[in-house]
């Protein structure tokens, strides 16, 4: 074989390999995933992918030589040929650019991604080449689209914080408003997010984001450390939304590339919403726990007592309500009235009121009442009373019948037994007042009147409860007894009596009252006892209230009166123990150091004694160190306010009596009979201090009731003792028909039964039989039970006055019908009445009174029983 | 051109013309000129190729075809439909061509004491005609090209010659006889 032959056999080997190689690599430039074309200056291709010709919809044969231009539209090869001048006249390596393509069949464009260079083999009659590389990046372009839709319009803040603690360039749009930033941009990520809410981070929080960022670059590990102590909500101040701020729910995802933290991504979440709805919901449910508690705490307190002490609170708002907030000596007597207040609340269990009252007490202790700002008092009164006000209106809910809150002091059903009675009164008025219906207008006078009146009956039982309350806080055993008849009261004395009471008891169990233990090893019975009386006396209520517990503590009161540095040791040494006692009633004075809901401000004894003061009364406090302590007052009542009793000559008693049986006679059809000092010609002398027309109406209703069986009435009134009236009658002639109608009768008992406490306030009674009624009564006035009356008589210049004048002849004839003594006395200064000539009208100067020399006769019988019933009663 | 570049031009033109009739048993195969063509010009999508070379001269032929045309022209020889043959068929029969076109050439010039040798043929990329420029070979004296097409009906296949002579001496010396080019049979490596 030649040389060349076996050179060209070598050869052959290697064309051979390098042929297959050239196969191969010819095979992938066909199988590019890009368009891939080399192309000649005047852009006809002359190499290309399969892509490249199925773009161009050809075969390999038929792209030999197809144009580029082909598979843009006009626009878009004006934009590549752009590229491709600026890449020549630019001596680029390469250009790179975007620019869309339709593919057969496909409605839109499709983002394709050019990459253009030149092809280095120069001299070809083909010109310059170029090497065209176009990528279809539309699923790019989707999903970075999806992903700026999501980034754009998810209401979410996504930030991403790099390595060095900043935020990258990759945040969702949201997060600048949630934010309320421009631009995150390059911020420190705890700058930006957790500053703004660090005034509401706890220290734990804000350490673990410094670790948070001292995390990254660090293992893994490192997160996981800290994870739970990382905040989950953040509330930050904007000024884009209706609240102002916004709570912000935060959510911590490291990015880790092999075991190493780069990155964070933080995602927060507005739940301001969310938060405030859970907020409202659970202000919500607390005030529904709080309403059905009350529910429960009025419907578990004691039903007798309810109504009067939700009444008795709602009068000492009205204190607060109508005084002067401002008025600095008003303050020391809010002090006592929310003591009160919370006094009354507790004895019904009202727990949180109690809390809400006691919280305010502290409040306005006096130490501190005159710091605080008139605003502050305004809000804690408000609060109170908005929390009073809740409780009020439950009640008021659950007891549709028994309104507090009206002015009235009533119930409802009282107040429309009121109303019917004052029309039935109007309604006779009307018609004209005879002695046909004068009885019956005078009976429902009555009924009138003793429906503003409440009992001592009910302010007892009122104290009977809030002693057991207070006693079973204190784990203490007593036992409350009331040696009292029942009284009525009007309403002023009703509350100052209930006041002083709750304070009395409070203060008595507690501070006297031992514990069972204590009281056992003093030799005493196991349940104390408290004592409660009461009398009344001309219209003045006489109270003592005892306890037997272990008596005030002299040396305790001493040594508080030094610690308050009210004395100093010299002096308190130079006090009798009576004298330092009265000092328990000084405010804010207590033998207590802390205070709670039941005692230990001091404000009960003063409370009491305040009360006591401002109704013309006093109190004083006596004890026995082991034996127990003892508490004595007297206020005065309001006039008229108990037993009604009224200044009448005996004379007029009977003249009322008399028209009353006229009346009874024409209604019951009956014949009466008028003996002894009812006959007319008989005419007692004397006053009576009693009501004329109520006693007059109670012998009429009894006699009426009972003699309505029978035709003939007789009856007979005599002086029983020097103070006594009695009044006997009997029945004769029993007939079947009566003329009362059944209403009437229930109409009358109830008269009756009102009539025979009248009667029993006079220490009289009634004995009852078939035919036979007999009245006894107290209070007849004579002779010395009267006081004298000493007269002058000024009748300046007119001489002839004196001698004749039927005024004083008339004085004389009063006091004689009145039985009572008159005395005629020289100076004007010895004179009880003083008769002057140039008087217009009766005045008093001085409790003297002057009246006019020529003025009726009728009108000085007045003005004497006014007169003399001030003089009987000072 | 010279009298020695002439000859040889024709020669090879010849020989192709034979060879394809022979092939395709068509004697209507005609040769066309080709005119404002050059090489670097990428001429077809498809190439074959193979160099005839001694000291004394270096021929390279190429057939520059389309799939299609090679495909009617393979038909015949392969004994199938066109809708038959596959792609790698066609580049195989267009080598061969280009092998037997080469061993005649190749037999005249050993007939004549010229030391000669071919390639194996090779299908290549239309585009690597590209690749085949050379400015010195290009302007060297005894360099010149030859492109004609081989035509029947509507189809055609492409042919180009370079032909650089080394040594005119030896190439005077050659008896081209025409006859002992126009046989020989094909057969596929």
């Amino acid at each position: 074989m030649s040389r060349i032959n076996q050179d060209l056999q070598a050869s052959h080997k290697i064309i051979s390999i390098v042929e297959k190689s050239k196969n191969y690599s010819e095979s992938l430039i066909d199988n590019l995933p890009d368009v891939f074309a080399v192309i000649n200056e005047k852009f006809e291709v002359l190499r290309a992918s399969h892509v490249m010709t199925s773009l161009l919809s050809c075969s390999d044969d038929d792209i030999f030589r197809q144009n580029l231009n082909k598979v843009f539209r006009a626009e878009s090869w004006a934009i590549f040929l752009h590229n491709i001048k600026k890449l020549k006249q630019q001596k680029l390596n390469a250009i790179e650019f975007e620019l869309s393509i339709q593919h057969t069949n496909e409605k839109y464009e499709r983002p394709y991604f050019w990459h253009i260079s030149f092809f280095n083999l120069s001299n070809t009659k083909e010109g310059e080449l170029f090497t065209i590389i176009g990528r279809d990046i539309s699923q790019l372009r989707d999903s970075e689209r999806k992903m700026v839709e999501v980034f754009t319009s998810i209401p979410l803040a996504l930030i991403t914080v790099e390595e060095n603690g900043k935020i990258g360039p990759r945040y969702s749009a949201y997060s600048k408003v949630l934010l309320e930033k421009e631009s995150l941009d390059d911020m420190d990520f705890y700058d930006c997010i957790f500053r703004p809410a660090e005034n509401f981070l706890a220290g734990i929080e804000i350490k673990a984001l410094e670790n948070l960022k001292g995390s990254l670059g660090q293992e893994e590990l490192m997160f996981e450390a800290i994870r739970n102590a990382l905040p989950k909500m953040i509330k930050i101040n904007v000024g884009n939304n209706d609240h102002g701020f916004r709570h912000l729910s935060v959510t911590y995802q490291p990015v880790i590339y092999e075991k190493i933290i780069r990155r964070f991504l933080i995602i927060l979440e507005d739940k301001t919403e969310l938060v405030l709805g859970e907020e409202a919901r659970q202000k919500m449910k607390l005030l529904e726990d709080k309403t059905i508690n009350i529910i429960l705490q009025i419907k578990k307190a004691d039903v007798k007592i309810l109504s009067m002490v939700m009444y008795e609170i709602d009068h000492l708002f009205k204190k607060i309500n109508n005084t002067n907030l401002v008025d600095s000596s008003f303050r020391e007597e809010l002090a006592r009235v929310i003591h009160s207040i919370t006094g009354n609340a507790r004895v019904l269990g009202l727990a949180q009121f109690c809390e809400v009252a006691f919280h305010i007490e502290n409040k306005i202790k006096k130490s501190d009442i005159y710091q605080l700002g008139h605003s502050d008092l305004k809000d804690l009164l408000a609060n109170l009373t908005n929390e009073w006000n809740e409780i009020l209106s439950i009640y008021e809910g659950l007891h549709k019948d028994r309104k507090i809150s009206s002015t009235s002091d009533m119930d409802t059903g009282k107040s429309k037994e009121l109303v019917e009675l004052i029309q039935k009164y109007n309604k006779l008025l009307s018609e004209g007042l005879n002695p046909s219906n004068i009885l019956m207008a005078e009976r429902i006078l009555l009924a009138i009147q003793n429906l503003s009146l409440k009992s001592t009956n009910e302010l007892f039982a009122v104290a009977k409860i809030q002693a057991n309350e207070t006693a079973k806080k204190l784990n203490k055993n007593v036992a409350i007894e009331f040696s009292s008849d029942e009284v009525k009261l009007d309403k002023e004395s009703y509350h100052v009596l209930s006041e002083c009471l709750l304070h009395l008891i409070s203060n008595a169990i507690d501070h006297g009252v031992e514990k069972v233990e204590e009281r056992k090893e003093a030799g005493k019975p196991e349940i104390a006892t408290i004592n409660i009386s009461l009398e009344e006396a001309k219209g003045v209520f006489y109270i003592k209230f005892t306890d037997d517990g272990r008596g005030i503590n002299v040396d305790k009161v001493k040594s508080q009166l030094l610690k308050k540095r009210i004395f100093s040791l010299d002096k308190i040494m130079e006090l009798s123990d009576q004298e330092i006692l009265n000092y328990i009633f000084e405010s804010e004075f207590s033998t207590k150091d802390h205070a709670d809901e039941i005692s230990g401000r001091g404000l009960a004894l003063s409370t009491v004694q305040s009360l006591v003061s401002k109704n013309s009364g006093n109190i004083k406090v006596d004890s026995i160190k082991g034996k127990g302590t003892a508490f004595q007052f007297y206020f005065k009542g309001q006039k008229n306010s108990t037993v009604d009793k009224s200044f009448n000559s005996f004379t007029s008693f009977m003249s009322t009596m008399r028209s009353h049986f006229q009346g009874m006679a024409f209604e019951n059809k009956q014949k009466v009979v008028l003996k002894d000092l009812f006959r007319e010609d008989l005419p007692p002398t004397g006053i009576l201090y009693i009501d004329a027309f109520k006693m007059s109406l109670t012998v009429t209703t009894a006699v009426m009731l009972h003699g309505r069986h029978h035709e003939v009435v007789e009856l007979s009134c005599y002086i029983a003792g020097d103070h006594q009236i009695g009044i006997d009658v009997k029945f004769s002639k029993p007939r079947a028909q009566s003329y009362l109608s059944a209403e009437e009768v229930i109409a009358f008992q109830a008269t009756l039964e009102t009539g025979l406490n009248y009667l029993q306030m006079h220490r009289g009674q009634l004995i009852t039989n078939t035919d036979h009624l007999s009245f006894k009564f107290e209070h007849l006035l004579k002779g010395e039970a009267l006081p004298a009356i000493h007269y002058f008589c000024d009748e300046g210049e007119n001489l002839d006055l004196m001698a004749e004048n039927p005024l004083i002849d008339n004085l004389k004839e009063h006091v004689k019908e009145f039985d009572t003594k008159i005395v005629e006395v020289q100076k004007e200064a010895d004179a009880d009445i003083v008769f002057l000539s140039d008087l217009a009208a009766p005045e008093y100067r001085s409790s003297k009174l002057y009246f006019p020399l020529n003025m009726s006769g009728k009108i000085l019988k007045r003005e004497l029983l006014i007169f003399l019933e001030k003089t009987f009663t000072s | 051109m010279n009298e020695i570049e002439i000859k040889v031009k024709e020669l090879v033109r010849f020989v192709t013309l034979q060879g394809i009739k022979e092939h395709t048993q068509n004697e209507d195969i005609i040769i066309n000129e080709v005119a404002g063509v050059d090489h670097h010009q990428m001429l077809a999508p498809w190439m074959g190729l193979i160099l005839i070379s001694g000291p004394s001269i270096r021929i390279t032929m190429k057939c520059h075809y389309l799939s299609e045309n090679g495909k009617f022209f393979a038909q015949k020889s392969l004994g199938k439909k066109i809708s038959e043959i596959s792609f790698s068929q066609v580049q195989d029969y267009i080598k061969e061509y280009c092998n037997l076109c080469a061993g005649k050439i190749k037999k005249i010039f050993a007939d004549n004491n010229l030391d000669i040798g071919i390639s194996l043929p090779l299908a290549v990329r239309g585009f690597d005609e590209l690749f085949f420029y050379d400015k010195n070979t290009r302007n060297a004296p005894g360099y010149c090209q030859d492109y004609w097409s081989l035509i029947t009906e509507d189809k055609f296949l492409l042919l180009s010659s370079i032909i650089e002579i080394y040594n005119e001496d030896d190439m005077n010396k050659i008896n081209i006889d025409f006859n002992t080019a126009s046989s020989g049979e094909i057969d596929f490596l």
